[in-house]
């Protein structure tokens, strides 16, 4: 969670020195961080401060329609899908912004080394990376899984195996153009070492691709966690993401399909908000570069 | 290119070589016996691994399967003794196949006119609204589409068979379903290349020459645009396959992703193993194949690449 | 009867909230066959304005115009507010016809405007078969002849090769091959030589004058340069900030100026004329002996290419004097430059540097060349002056305010300005935080590397005095590279001339300037235009087919010899010692004993040439 914090800093900090209006542009980013806040805080709140736990099963209750004591109705055990659901929330949020925060760090680092050393090491570092690339990550993912059980933490090893090499790609193709910038020969000429390069002057002008990237990173962890649980090899019962819940839904979809729509719902929203957030970024920094 | 050719393949080589190493090794982690199910007693379950040789130090093994994989044997199922894991991928090959490679045309054909739509056009709302159709197809999992699409056009419209693959009309349902996200990822491409591409000076001076917009934008700019696009089929090919578990399961269709979740809810090692080196031998083929391809479409990629 | 005829053209851009006229009431006319020629400074409007002729403009330039007249016809382009959809399409299907085939344009930058992905011929023939009917093998023969007439040579086999494997010259030479190649009435040229070298945009000169006289094509040639305008145009049309200011015949333009635009334009452009004074060089400062770099191309399978970017050069530079390295983009005094920083490590020989502050890593600080990408975007400019001083030395807080503001004053900013972000200045005030920064050190040598090629004239003259005062101030010596002769002959005392990595001669600026001895140097030198449309005319220019990109040979023979007029047998197979006579040093088999004879004690070399 605290880096998703961090990331809304940074991103506000970047557009507040840039000091620009509110255009069309940026209602898309200033929408989906709204339609972001809101689920984040339900994904906190509902399964701390809800009467009922997203695993407790009562036989009274079955397949309940909606109520007010429980919005989204109960499944078929007579569990309550409201704090079934935002519980799912919390564990999609946790693998995004997880699988994010990891693969940015390697990513920025992997690609900084390439690119600011170049030569060899990064001929070597970026083959290196090309063959991990090569593999479907999905394979990774089902593999690792199978191996280390099915838990949000082999899920987030899983993505970012080869997670990080988009990032780093382009991290790498920024630096490289930057190194070559005249700001940063005059920064070496004033004697500043490799660290205080990359991270003074090179980083900070790279953040743009690099927020971007990072935003669109979360929606697609989400997706693979979703997807995976949805086919059985991802969060098992009794824990409830998403992706399980969905498939739990499905065998009773003629019946009951509003069992499957609200998990669906709130799947769909928390992608498209990180979407829209992604595409109002990238929007802003295609306006930056035109000027 | 022939250079460039040579060192694309050696990296294809290799990627095989980690990608069956490590899957050859992480199926040997898993915990567990393969055949440990319910009742067999120690000396059924000791025989059995003897008759597929798992009694043998790791390393042999990886050996034998190397070398078996060589002569394009990848072992025997687990589960369903005498079934060859490559009888299974014959069997189940072609449905995925006919699936994807629809799917892809379709995503393929429809994002790209989107796209160019999307940035020539004056009208706001056709923008916009493509716009957000490529947020909404992006923004929703493949398996929501296909559980939404079979609930109303199987289910309450009962227009379109919700299961199988006998007819025509069975395709349907299972290709749109895979073709949404890559068309939407497509139209995003395409719109923001073309649009780049759209400002090159090369444009200016191609109108300068006397030609028409569309001759300039078939001839000069989709050559470029068309980059990008092509370099996407690769990671869209590893897409599809994922896709296909879903559709798969989701409209009971007899494929390889079928198989494949069908075999890790078995546990059926040998044939994970296998549909694993199968499905990645593919990617790894198809994501070379483009990149030879556009190497061999824009000069300044073959003299980039060291 | 004129060829083109325009009536009160006006663009307009709108910009979000911002409305910015470029053009506003242009009108003038072209005729037949003749070379008129459109100065101004950049954001004058002069390229928008051909643009627009043409209807090239993007979208959100807002074109009004009363009539524009191509032989009588017309081809007004429509208000885009009032004209309906039919209008714009007639307009559009009209200007097809006219693109090219009636008005063709060549453009500034060859790179850009040729599509990277399209082979060279097809680039040529596609605009062959838009407008007349004909067989690809037919455009593909008429191409050959097109560009065998642009004086590039083995033209089936360049045809098929993309622009990146052409150099800037060639990809010129292939612009205008397209634009020829319907042999329009009147070819619009916009500064179709800012991007090239010295000779180079000789020889792109040659070729337009040839193209004139044999064609008979109108040709309307955009320049902010007064010397490429005096030595190509009959007539010129002044500009300033989008409007006509001035119209004549170049003699009118040139000796009888009346706006005083144009009078300011001229006196800036002959303040560079003037030759400096000698004067007594101080105490040797730094002393680059034999210095030589390679660089090598790593790849996998193949063998490690070795090209080379500086060969055995040598030269000093003595305490509060300004030294001026000239030569051509390529020809390795950018990495010669680096190399004396520090940023670059020689492959052989050795720099000395006998300042006081050797202790610090960098002692030699560096004035770079894009004042856009000198500065980075991110800091303030109180950082970006700060940043040396917090690495190297202890200063307080206080003090190194007080630096910064003792700096920012003398370049002509002010405190406040260390606050602001470098995209709220200009160009040439970009250019003077270059400078502070590179003095905040205090260093005794400072190496500026084309300083001002990227500002406008009016713009350089003002950082060159800037330079000026500041070295009659603290004393410090510079070493100042450049392409440009012009700026070099205004600023420096002691020059040396660079071709292909090597050092070809050095000297006094003055003596060098006046009696160039190194064939190369004399070839720079005449490829000079003077604003002066007598001298320049009286310039005897001759076409040459096709230069070759300037390649280092490894090792053997003079890097010149190729392109030498005055090539010897021995120019092939040995490379020339260093002749020194008095003052002065030469790399030429010209000036060696055998050829120029024994010489005496007393005896006074002359040019050989």
């Amino acid at each position: 969670m605290s880096k998703s914090k961090n990331t809304d800093k940074k991103i506000k900090g970047h557009l507040g020195k840039h000091r620009i209006r509110l255009s069309g542009v940026n209602r898309l980013f200033w929408a989906g961080l709204v339609l972001l806040t809101i689920l984040m805080l339900l994904a906190v709140l509902v399964p701390a401060f809800s009467p009922y736990s997203h695993t407790k099963q009562s036989a009274d209750i079955q397949n309940a329609v909606s109520t007010l004591s429980h919005p989204f109705g109960t499944d078929k055990f007579g569990r309550d899908i409201f704090v079934r659901v935002w519980y799912g929330t919390r564990i999609s949020l946790t693998v995004g912004m997880g699988s994010a925060l990891i693969c940015g760090m390697i990513g920025i680092l992997y690609g900084s080394i390439a690119g600011y050393w170049g030569g060899k090491t990064d001929l070597l570092m970026m083959r290196a990376a090309d063959v991990i690339d090569a593999i479907p990550s999905l394979l990774y993912v089902i593999l690792i899984m199978l191996v280390m059980g099915a838990n949000v933490g082999s899920i987030l090893f899983g993505i970012c195996i080869s997670g990080w090499i988009d990032l780093a790609r382009i991290v790498r193709g920024e630096v490289q153009r930057l190194k070559m910038r005249e700001f940063s020969m005059a920064a070496r000429l004033a004697g500043a070492g490799a660290g205080r390069i990359l991270w003074r002057h090179l980083l900070p002008n790279a953040a743009g691709p690099i927020i971007v990237n990072l935003t669109f990173m979360i929606p697609k962890a989400i997706f693979t966690e979703a997807f995976l649980s949805f086919v059985g090899v991802g969060i098992s019962a009794p824990n409830a993401s998403l992706g399980t819940l969905i498939q739990d839904a499905r065998s009773q979809m003629q019946v009951y399909p509003f069992q499957m729509l609200y998990p669906i719902l709130v799947l769909c929203i928390l992608i498209f908000s990180m979407n829209l957030i992604g595409a109002g970024l990238e929007h802003y920094m295609r306006q930056m570069e035109e000027g | 290119m022939f250079g460039y050719t040579c060192k694309r393949v050696f990296i294809g080589i290799l990627s095989l070589f980690v990608l069956v190493t490590a899957a050859f090794f992480l199926t040997r982690m898993m915990p567990g016996s393969p055949f440990q199910t319910g009742n067999v007693s120690e000396s059924v379950l000791t025989s059995m691994e003897e008759e597929y040789g798992l009694n043998e130090p790791v390393f042999k093994q990886y050996a034998t399967y190397l070398s078996n994989l060589m002569h394009g044997d990848l072992g025997i199922s687990f589960k369903k003794p005498g079934v060859r894991v490559s009888e299974v991928i014959t069997r189940a090959w072609p449905a995925t196949a006919a699936l994807g490679a629809l799917a892809i045309v379709l995503a393929a054909v429809v994002g790209t006119l989107l796209g160019i739509w999307q940035a020539s056009t004056k009208k706001r709302l056709v923008k916009g609204g493509i716009f957000f159709s490529t947020m909404l197809g992006t923004g929703i999992p493949n398996f929501v589409i296909a559980l939404l699409l079979m609930l109303f056009f199987g289910v309450k419209l009962k227009l379109l068979p919700i299961a199988g693959l006998t007819g025509a009309e069975n395709y349907i349902l299972p290709v749109v379903s895979l073709a949404v996200y890559p068309a939407a990822v497509i139209t995003r491409l395409m719109r923001n290349t073309f649009q780049e591409e759209m400002n090159r000076d090369y444009v200016v001076l191609a109108k300068a020459k006397g030609l028409s917009w569309r001759r300039t934008a078939v001839t000069h700019i989709l050559k470029n645009a068309w980059i990008p696009v092509l370099n996407y089929i690769g990671p869209a090919a590893a897409f599809l396959m994922t896709g296909s578990f879903v559709v798969e399961s989701v409209f009971t269709i007899p494929g390889l992703g079928r198989e494949f979740v069908n075999s890790i809810e078995n546990r059926d090692y040998t044939l994970i193993l296998g549909l694993t080196i199968f499905m990645g031998v593919t990617v790894i083929g198809i994501n070379l194949l483009t990149d030879l391809l556009c190497a061999w479409l824009d000069p300044r990629v073959r003299r980039a690449y060291r | 009867m004129s060829l083109l005829r325009v009536e009160d053209l006006s663009v307009q851009f709108h910009d979000k909230d911002r409305r910015q006229e470029a053009v506003s009431h242009l009108s003038f006319e072209v005729c037949p066959g003749e070379i008129v020629g459109i100065v101004g400074e950049s954001g004058s409007g002069k390229s928008t304005g051909m643009h627009a002729v043409l209807g090239l403009l993007p979208e959100k330039a807002e074109v009004a115009c009363e009539r524009i007249l191509l032989d009588q016809r017309e081809i007004t382009p429509p208000d885009l507010k009032l004209a309906d959809r039919k209008a714009v399409k007639a307009y559009e299907r009209t200007m097809e016809a006219v693109r090219g085939n009636e008005i063709a344009m060549v453009f500034q930058d060859p790179l850009t405007y040729l599509n990277p992905t399209v082979k060279i011929g097809r680039q040529i023939t596609e605009t062959i078969r838009a407008h007349k009917k004909c067989s690809q093998k037919e455009a593909l023969e008429h191409a050959e002849e097109l560009l065998d007439l642009v004086g590039i040579r083995k033209a089936s086999q360049r045809m098929r090769q993309y622009p990146f494997e052409l150099s800037g010259g060639m990809r010129q030479r292939v612009v205008i091959a397209i634009a020829l190649a319907c042999e329009p009435k009147l070819l619009i040229a916009d500064e179709p030589t800012t991007a090239l070298d010295v000779t180079v945009q000789g020889q792109i000169l040659e070729l337009f004058k040839k193209i004139s006289q044999e064609m008979g094509t109108a040709i309307l040639f955009v320049s902010h340069d007064l010397g490429v305008i005096a030595s190509l145009c009959r007539r010129v049309l002044v500009m300033q900030a989008g409007k006509l200011v001035e119209e004549g015949t170049v003699e009118d333009i040139f000796y009888e100026p009346r706006h005083p635009y144009t009078r300011k334009l001229l006196a800036q452009a002959s303040k560079l004329q003037k030759l400096p004074e000698n004067v007594k060089a101080g105490e040797p400062l730094l002393r680059i002996e034999h210095v030589s770099k390679f660089y090598t191309d790593i790849g996998y399978w193949k063998k490690q290419e070795k090209t080379e970017a500086v060969l055995d050069v040598s030269l000093q530079i003595g305490r509060g004097e300004t030294y001026g390295l000239v030569g051509e983009s390529g020809c390795g005094k950018s990495t010669l430059a680096k190399m004396v920083t520090g940023l670059l490590k020689p492959t052989a020989g050795r720099i000395v540097y006998e300042g006081e502050k050797k202790r610090l890593k960098y002692p030699i600080q560096m004035v770079f060349q894009d004042p856009y990408a000198s500065l980075n975007p991110r800091m303030t400019i109180g950082d970006i002056l700060e940043e040396p001083l917090l690495l190297n030395t202890e200063d307080s807080k206080e003090e190194r305010l007080r630096k910064i503001e003792e700096l920012l004053k003398l370049v002509g900013l002010t405190l406040e300005d260390a606050q602001k972000y470098p995209r709220a200045f200009s160009g040439g005030q970009r250019q003077r935080i270059g400078i502070a920064r590179a003095l905040i050190l205090e260093p005794e040598l400072l190496i500026c590397d084309e300083p001002v090629s990227a500002l406008d004239v009016s713009i350089q003259e003002q950082i060159l005095s800037l330079l000026e005062n500041i070295q009659k101030e603290r004393g410090i010596s510079y070493l100042f590279i450049s392409h440009d002769l012009n700026v070099v002959k205004r600023i420096s005392r002691k020059m040396g001339v660079m071709y292909a990595g090597s050092l070809v001669e050095t000297g006094s600026t003055k003596e060098i300037y006046s009696d160039p001895w190194h064939p190369y140097t004399k070839a720079l030198l005449s490829a000079v235009l003077v604003p002066d449309p007598w001298k320049a005319r009286r310039k005897k220019g001759v076409l040459h087919t096709e230069e070759k990109k300037v390649e280092v040979p490894l090792g053997r023979g003079c890097p010149f010899a190729p392109r030498c007029g005055y090539a010897m047998a021995c120019c092939f197979t040995g490379r020339p010692d260093w002749y020194q006579f008095e003052g002065r040093k030469i790399a030429c088999f010209l000036y060696s004993e055998e050829h120029a004879g024994r010489r005496s004690g007393s005896m006074k070399m002359t040019s050989q040439i």
